[in-house]
Order: structure tokens, then C-alpha cells, then sequence
């Protein structure tokens, strides 16, 4: 069972107008290109890595973000700034059941929230614009191969930062497995650049009462906001593993606080990076839909085997999967 | 006309052929408001069944 998915199709036909006069029906792995350009998805399959990215998602804190959007791209051929747009929808959704979840909680420093706002509405602006940018650059032809621009720059910087998130699960898998073998302590990592920025009193400085922040820079609140915004707007991922460490080393925010205030500013940038993706014509509300429902159930999932099953080999197992995917995105831009 | 058929309608841009995508409204509106809908309905369903069985839930987190 297919679905036809009107965005991606529209953007398709703009980025490969050749593919809008095949002279018979183009079959990829989960896809279908339709002779007049439109592009039909299978539904199992979406349903299916909905329901994997939500179970990773589940079972390890994060990466669905991660991977969402370069699957989407590699296994549907949806294009990277649909995928991209409709991440950062989905994210609304997440981030909305996420903070209900908590609310009972209600450890939100609405204060420290909002500033880190006022630096992402900027990152996410810039980032969906960069996005605009590389939509608009075209392609180029490499041994008779067509290449869009936004395909390479966005294989290429997904294809570094996943890099460097997977080299880093794996670390941290292995040395709590030669931990487990040895009875050795991990040495902790230091975190010299969170020190450093901590130092900057770069006036006005601000107090943050509910974080227990005596006086913090403004403008390191607005860095830590506007660079977790840029990837958000550029990749529509959470930017949650540059804002939760920032958080908590940058500027000494109790780890409490700062998993409530992450998820409230997280719904407020993924609010305003929804509406500027959507006015660019981003999202695909129908894979917004399916992969949101698809998501949660496989986020339930994963919450619940992680309870039993957790362990680091799981960790080295999922690294895997990121270095996997990029060599998936890296086959996928060059055929 | 079905969710589906006015999700398509909605998604097609209201510029005229070769123009560039112009958004209409109730396309921006609806990739707004329908994933918080889906996303506080998954909350509401999934506290309704902590409260009922005893459990402990995820989906607490992105």
C-alpha cells in the first residue's frame, strides 16, 4: 500500500526536473516515482521505521532526530529539506506529550526558558534560511551523474555530526564494558570549553533563581540558544545533547531543572521552527502523521525494554546503526 | 472530503504553475496544531493508563 506525499513530490520535480518525464515508473527501495514526477511511499514501511526510530528513541534517550531524517531522505527518497521540515513538525508533537508528561513534575525555570529562546528563534531562522539557500543552489553533474547542492552539504554535515554523536556512544559503551570486565573506573571526561565559557562575564549579566545561577552572561545563554536553534532550523533535530550538557556545565543549571527547561524551550523552538519550515512549504503532514503515531508507540517500547534489556552492548549495536546509515547516505548520493 | 484528501489539498501551494511554493493558511495552521493534538492525545492516553493499571510509562522525553 502506497502513499503519495504532495510535498516532497512538489519539491522533487523543482530539485530533479528530469524525473518529471520518465517514460515509465522509477522503483527504489521503499518508493515509487511516478512517470509524471510524484513520489509514493509504502505505508508498512513508514509505520515500520516510525515505530524503530521511536523505539531507539525509547530504549536510549536520544537519537530519533538523528536518525529520522536521513532515513526518510535514503530509504523514501524524500528530499532532505521535506525530512528536515517534517522532523522539526513531529518534534511539536513530542515535545508536547513530553513536557505534559512531565508537568506533573514542574521543574521549568520559565526565566532561563525564554532567553534561550530569544537566541534559538535566531539559530532556527538562520538555519531554515541555509536550508533555503541550498534548496536554491541547484545541482552540478559528476560522471554523468545529477548531484543537488542541498543533497551533498546535507549528507556531508549529517554524515560529520552523526559521525561524531556514534564515535562517542561507542566510546562510552566501551569503556562501561571494560568497566564491567575489569572493575575499572571510566576516567571522566573534562569538560574544559563548558569551563572556560562558564568564566565569561560579558555584561549584562543575569540571575537565574529557580537554576540556583547567581549571575550568568547573557549572551552565553543566547550562544548556548542560538547554536542548539541553528541545528535545529539547518537538521530538525532536538539540539537537546548541545543544550542539556550546556545547561547543566555552562551554566550550572541542577540537572532537574534542566531537563524540564530543555523540553519547555525545546516546544517553543520547535513551535517557531514548524511555522517557518511550513511557510517554505517543508512539511509532509501526512508523514508528520503516520511517523508521530508510529513514533509514540515505538517510544513506549523502548521505555520498556530499556527497563529490562539495557545494556552497553546495545550501545555499540545502535553506534553501529549510526555508522551504518552513513554509509547508506554516502551510497545514496552518489547513485 | 476525507482527512486525507483535504491534507492533499491543503499541501498544494496556492502560487500558480513555474511561481515559487506559497503556503496556503490552513496548511500552515494544521502543521501547527496537529501534531500537539497527537501529541497531548498521546499524553492524556498514556497518563489515563498509569493512573488505571499502576504502571509507569515513558514518553517523557524527545
Amino acid at each position: 500500500m502506497n502513499v503519495t506525499l504532495p510535498i516532497a513530490s512538489y519539491w522533487q520535480k523543482v530539485l530533479h526536473p528530469e524525473l518529471a518525464r520518465l517514460t515509465e515508473p522509477l522503483q527504489g527501495w521503499f518508493f515509487t516515482i511516478q512517470s509524471n514526477g510524484d513520489l509514493a511511499v509504502s505505508l508498512p514501511a513508514l509505520v515500520l521505521v516510525g515505530l524503530t526510530v521511536g523505539l531507539l528513541t525509547g530504549f536510549f534517550g536520544v537519537g530519533g532526530g538523528f536518525l529520522m531524517t536521513p532515513w526518510l531522505n535514503v530509504f523514501f527518497n524524500v528530499p532532505y529539506n521535506v525530512a528536515v521540515g517534517t522532523d522539526l513538525t513531529q518534534m511539536v508533537g513530542t515535545a508536547t506529550m513530553a513536557n505534559l508528561r512531565q508537568g506533573g513534575a514542574g521543574y521549568v525555570d520559565f526565566k532561563l526558558g525564554f532567553l534561550l529562546f530569544g537566541g534559538s528563534i535566531f539559530g532556527v531562522e538562520i538555519g531554515a534560511r541555509l536550508v533555503e539557500l541550498l534548496k536554491a543552489g541547484g545541482g552540478f553533474v559528476v560522471g554523468g551523474l545529477r548531484i543537488t547542492v542541498l543533497q551533498t552539504v546535507m549528507t556531508l554535515v549529517y554524515g560529520l555530526l552523526m559521525g561524531w554523536i556514534a564515535s562517542l556512544v561507542f566510546k562510552e559503551a566501551r569503556a562501561a564494558l571494560r568497566k564491567e570486565h575489569q572493575g575499572a573506573t571510566p576516567v571522566a571526561m573534562a569538560a574544559p570549553v563548558a569551563g572556560r565559557l562558564r568564566t565569561i562575564h560579558l555584561r549584562p549579566l543575569v540571575s537565574l533563581p529557580v537554576s540556583g545561577v547567581e549571575a550568568i552572561s547573557l549572551w552565553v545563554i543566547l550562544g548556548v540558544g542560538f547554536f542548539s536553534g541553528l541545528l535545529t532550523g539547518l537538521l530538525g533535530v532536538s539540539g537537546s545533547f548541545i543544550r542539556m550538557p550546556a545547561l547543566i556545565y555552562v551554566l550550572g543549571v541542577p540537572t532537574v531543572v534542566s531537563i524540564g527547561t530543555n523540553l519547555f524551550e525545546l516546544l517553543l523552538t520547535s513551535l517557531y521552527g514548524t511555522l517557518t519550515h511550513s511557510v517554505k512549504g517543508n512539511v509532509e503532514l501526512v508523514l508528520v502523521i503516520i511517523l508521530l503515531a508510529a513514533g509514540a508507540l515505538g517510544s513506549q517500547a523502548g521505555a520498556a525494554l530499556q527497563r529490562k534489556f539495557a545494556h552497553p552492548r546495545l550501545q555499540l549495536a545502535f553506534a553501529g546503526v549510526m555508522f551504518f546509515t552513513i554509509g547508506l547516505m554516502l551510497l545514496k548520493l552518489f547513485r | 472530503m476525507g482527512l486525507w484528501e483535504w491534507l492533499l489539498t491543503i499541501s498544494a501551494s496556492s502560487g500558480g504553475p513555474g511561481q515559487p511554493f506559497t503556503a496556503q493558511w490552513q496548511y500552515v495552521t494544521a502543521a501547527l496544531v496537529a501534531p500537539a493534538l497527537i501529541g497531548a492525545l498521546w499524553a492524556g492516553i498514556i497518563i489515563l493508563a498509569e493512573r488505571i493499571f499502576g504502571l509507569r510509562l515513558g514518553g517523557g522525553g524527545i
